[in-house]
């Protein structure tokens, strides 16, 4: 970690040590931080008790369980349901177009529906006959 | 929680347990950071009772700033470290350096060879004290840092808010100028004989 910045040769020889730089060079700090190291100052015991005092003085004062905030729950109103039902707005909104749709044309067909039905014999006014359970079960007996 | 379960918690976590309210919290923090931060606040100012006053203010401030504490933004001990060093700058500051008179260090006088060992030892501490304190606040807190706390040059940086780059020339410079002030010493305190 620390250097150990010993004096280094020089091809003229070991250096001139009367040059305070040269001096310094040759000091091994490593001595003096390992000392320091080993000896750490200490605090006393009251500053130590000064200090857990302060700690304890402001520290804010511990929450009971009930005063926490319970987790929240995410809660959906029965329209989110039903949107996530149908598949969202986009769904709802082609599914309400296709009822209006409906209706619609249930009130007030188009001409080109009442062509149709009226090609197919069912004027709007004609009522189908259809015949009673009675008889369709008769006539499926007798066909096999 | 007894303190003895929260020994291996970070200081981070303790750091949130202590917003929380918890009182073991509290102890572990003191017990655990004081120590670092007056022998920190020692080294820089070399004063006892001004690193004890230091001390009691840095982490009176890590104590007010808890409940606010944003976990694994910054380790608390590196803020604890730059708040220290804040202090202790405007402390010296404010008095102005004082000089220092290396050749008062005492000089080991005992002839039995342990106690000649501890007195040199305590030499070396007083002289590479006296020595720190003839140097300008940037080079002395560097060197603190690195060499006596052990940290890394990018902590460091980060504690200074300087660069990396930055930390290395300081630290440089500042042991030139230690190795300078100690070599006047050299025959005094041994460090020829067991360096």
């Amino acid at each position: 970690m620390t250097d150990k910045r010993k004096h280094k040769p020089t091809p003229d020889g070991p250096g001139d040590l009367s040059n305070p730089s040269a001096q310094a060079l040759d000091v091994d700090l490593d001595i003096f931080f390992d000392a320091a190291r080993s000896a750490q100052p200490e605090p006393s015991p009251e500053l130590m008790a000064r200090v857990l005092d302060d700690a304890l003085a402001m520290q804010p004062p511990a929450q009971p369980l009930a005063a926490r905030p319970a987790p929240s729950v995410p809660t959906r109103s029965w329209l989110g349901t039903l949107l996530d039902t149908l598949g969202g707005w986009p769904a709802a909104a082609s599914l309400a177009t296709a009822t209006l749709a409906g209706v619609w044309i249930g009130i007030s067909p188009p001409d080109a529906v009442s062509a149709v039905t009226a090609q197919l014999g069912l004027a709007a006014e004609a009522a189908i006959a259809l015949p009673d359970g009675e008889e369709l079960i008769t006539t499926y007996l007798d066909e096999g | 929680m007894p303190l003895d379960r929260m020994d291996h918690l970070s200081d981070d976590a303790l750091l949130a347990a202590y917003a929380a309210g918890d009182q073991a919290a509290a102890r572990t923090l003191t017990l655990r950071l004081t120590p670092r931060v007056f022998a920190h606040a020692m080294r820089l100012l070399g004063d006892r009772a001004e690193a004890e006053d230091v001390t009691q203010d840095a982490l009176m401030r890590l104590w007010k700033v808890a409940p606010n504490w944003q976990a694994g933004t910054a380790k608390p001990s590196t803020w604890l470290f730059t708040v220290t060093a804040n202090l202790c700058t405007d402390r010296l500051r404010r008095k102005g350096r004082q000089g220092v008179d290396i050749d008062a260090i005492p000089e080991p006088e005992d002839d039995a060879p342990r106690a000649e060992h501890v007195l040199q030892e305590q030499a070396r501490i007083a002289a590479l004290e006296s020595a720190l304190q003839s140097l300008p606040d940037g080079q002395r807190q560097a060197v603190v840092l690195r060499h006596i706390e052990g940290l890394g040059n990018p902590e460091i940086a980060e504690i200074m808010d300087i660069s990396v780059r930055a930390v290395e020339s300081l630290t440089a410079r500042g042991k030139r100028a230690l190795a300078a002030a100690l070599a006047e010493k050299r025959e005094a305190l041994g460090y020829d004989h067991d360096g």
